[in-house]
């Protein structure tokens, strides 16, 4: 824990694990190594249950977890942010038992049952996910792991999966929405997609069109998608207008996308 | 080798007793619930020690259920524990992620949770609970005893060794790094003018300023009042200006930076003990304050 007591090794994932439970309503946190890159997913209360935090109060967590994971790790990280908005609130933190009766019996976790996980997409330059219960259901459907923007560099990523296989597409993040529509497409080809859509227009929606409160949405038509020369409609909303133009994207090629290989 | 018996020798190995005795490998202990419960507590007092001295409370509460998944041959262990100040936690054996089937454990009350289920009577789970709470607390408290609680960077004895550590890599390896001391300018004034929150804030804005700016592998604390320290490894001084212009410019924070003035040192060319490089960084510091008024 301390950095006198680590000899040359100053980061560890034990170091990173500390910090993200640390933020505001984080009750689980899990790795998972994928290609390059370090996959976090963090499991997050809906109401923040710790009050005494002066630290980082005023970011959401997802920011907050990407910049702590992006400090912390040596190579690409993408992290995931789950939302349990249904989970009652917990009990008063009960003494530690005594005897084996406070303590439940050793049982395996039953199955989800009513409670339905829920995802919340993060804002920019980071994560995000993906619904929970489609993964359960259409395991073969294309996924939205992440959108990463690195201003620095005037990169933007967008990482897809389907069935396992992770691709990332690339554009200049200056671009705006454009350049996050054609880096989703990028990741789509990757994928093995059949098809070659191309970008006809995107664009925003504004407030007074969608009254979408603090999300943003974008709208984006496509082409090449299939032989009759159609455009092919997204629409989509996320926390950022790259995250939303990403959704748009995958929208528009809807149900194109699980026969891809 | 009854199953118990196997369990004890798995974390024994773990969590070795300070005196190398272990009576939880005693082949002559009984199977009674009586020997059951004295292996048990000699695993705990092992365990416990353990905690007190490891580096790592989180990484000892997954080597306990890696352990215990490895040991009883189980399928998956998971433990959910309340702690003072994060509140309900849960660990999974393996650091992994939760899926959907483990959604059920984050409206769990505190317990060890395994797959299939753990029916040997002689495991003390509220001991491994305890101990688990006991460890997570301890990481905890050392996180908050090495970092400023204001800014959430390191502290001055903290840094004081970071920098202790990478002069003598340096000195050994010949890696080169630039030290920086920073102070914020007229923080006095603002202090009296504006008052001690207004004080506090620009502080922390500074600090969420270097947590957003400096790259993987750089260091940065909170040495003093309004002094603030970076280690900036294989960075030349002549960059340091460009790296501290994008400290000021750093997006997402909508407030001014706060004015600073700053003085660099760099190991080993100008300095290779720490007080000589302090020292060097310190009077370039001061003469850049001189040069302001």
């Amino acid at each position: 824990m301390s950095p006198a007591t680590r000899g040359d090794e100053v980061w560890s994932i034990d170091d990173l694990e500390l910090e993200l439970r640390k933020l505001p309503g984080v009750r689980a946190a899990g790795f998972e190594d994928a290609d390059d890159m370090l996959v976090v997913q963090l499991h997050v209360a809906e109401r923040p249950e710790r009050i005494n935090r002066t630290d980082r109060n005023d970011q959401s967590v997802p920011v907050s977890a990407s910049r702590i994971a992006a400090r912390h790790a040596d190579r690409p990280v993408a992290v995931e942010v789950v939302r349990w908005r249904n989970a009652p609130s917990m009990p008063a933190p009960a003494p530690l038992p005594e005897a084996a009766a406070a303590v439940p019996e050793a049982a395996p976790p039953e199955p989800a049952a009513a409670q339905a996980a829920q995802t919340e997409p993060a804002p920019t330059a980071t994560v995000i996910d993906t619904t929970v219960e489609e993964e359960a259901s259409e395991s073969n459907r294309t996924r939205l792991l992440a959108v990463l923007a690195f201003p620095d560099t005037d990169e933007l990523e967008v990482h897809l999966v389907l069935e396992g296989r992770r691709t990332i597409g690339r554009a200049a993040a200056s671009r705006g929405i454009e350049g996050a529509v054609e880096a989703t497409i990028d990741a789509v080809r990757d994928l093995g997609a059949g098809f070659h859509p191309r970008l006809r227009w995107a664009r925003a929606l504004t407030d007074a069109e969608v009254g979408n409160g603090d999300q943003e949405v974008v709208g984006v038509a496509l082409d090449g998608v299939d032989s009759r020369a159609l455009l092919h409609y997204g629409m989509a909303a996320g926390t950022s207008l790259i995250d939303a133009a990403a959704r748009a994207t995958l929208d528009a090629l809807n149900r194109r996308l699980s026969r891809t290989r | 080798m009854s199953q118990q018996s196997s369990v004890a020798r798995g974390l024994g190995a773990l969590f070795p007793g300070p005196s190398g005795q272990r009576a939880t490998t005693d082949p002559a202990a009984g199977s009674d619930a009586s020997s059951g419960v004295k292996r048990m507590n000699a695993l705990g007092e092992d365990f416990a020690s353990a905690v007190a001295t490891s580096e790592s409370g989180i990484g000892l509460i997954y080597k306990a259920l890696d352990s215990l998944v490895e040991q009883f041959e189980l399928d998956d262990a998971a433990v959910v524990i309340e702690e003072a100040s994060l509140g309900q936690q849960v660990f999974c054996a393996g650091r992994r992620p939760l899926g959907i089937d483990d959604e059920e454990l984050l409206v769990s009350p505190p317990g060890l949770y395994t797959r299939p289920a753990l029916d040997d009577h002689t495991f003390d789970r509220s001991m491994m609970l305890t101990l688990c709470v006991l460890a997570l607390r301890l990481d905890v408290l050392r996180y908050d005893a090495w970092h400023d609680a204001l800014t959430g960077l390191y502290d001055r004895r903290s840094f004081d060794r970071l920098l202790e550590m990478a002069i003598a890599r340096s000195t050994r390896y010949e890696w080169p790094f630039t030290l920086v001391l920073l102070d914020l300018d007229h923080f006095k004034n603002i202090n009296d003018e504006q008052g001690h929150q207004a004080g506090d804030a620009a502080l922390r804005d500074l600090g969420e300023r270097f947590r957003r700016a400096l790259r993987f592998g750089d260091n940065a604390g909170r040495i003093g009042g309004d002094e603030f320290a970076m280690i900036l490894p294989n960075t030349e001084a002549d960059l340091v200006p460009a790296l501290l212009d994008r400290v000021r410019r750093t997006e997402g924070i909508e407030s001014a930076c706060p004015a600073f003035s700053f003085g660099v040192a760099q190991c080993p060319q100008e300095a290779n003990e720490f007080d000589k490089l302090v020292q060097l960084a310190d009077t370039r510091l001061y003469e850049a304050k001189q040069a302001k008024r």
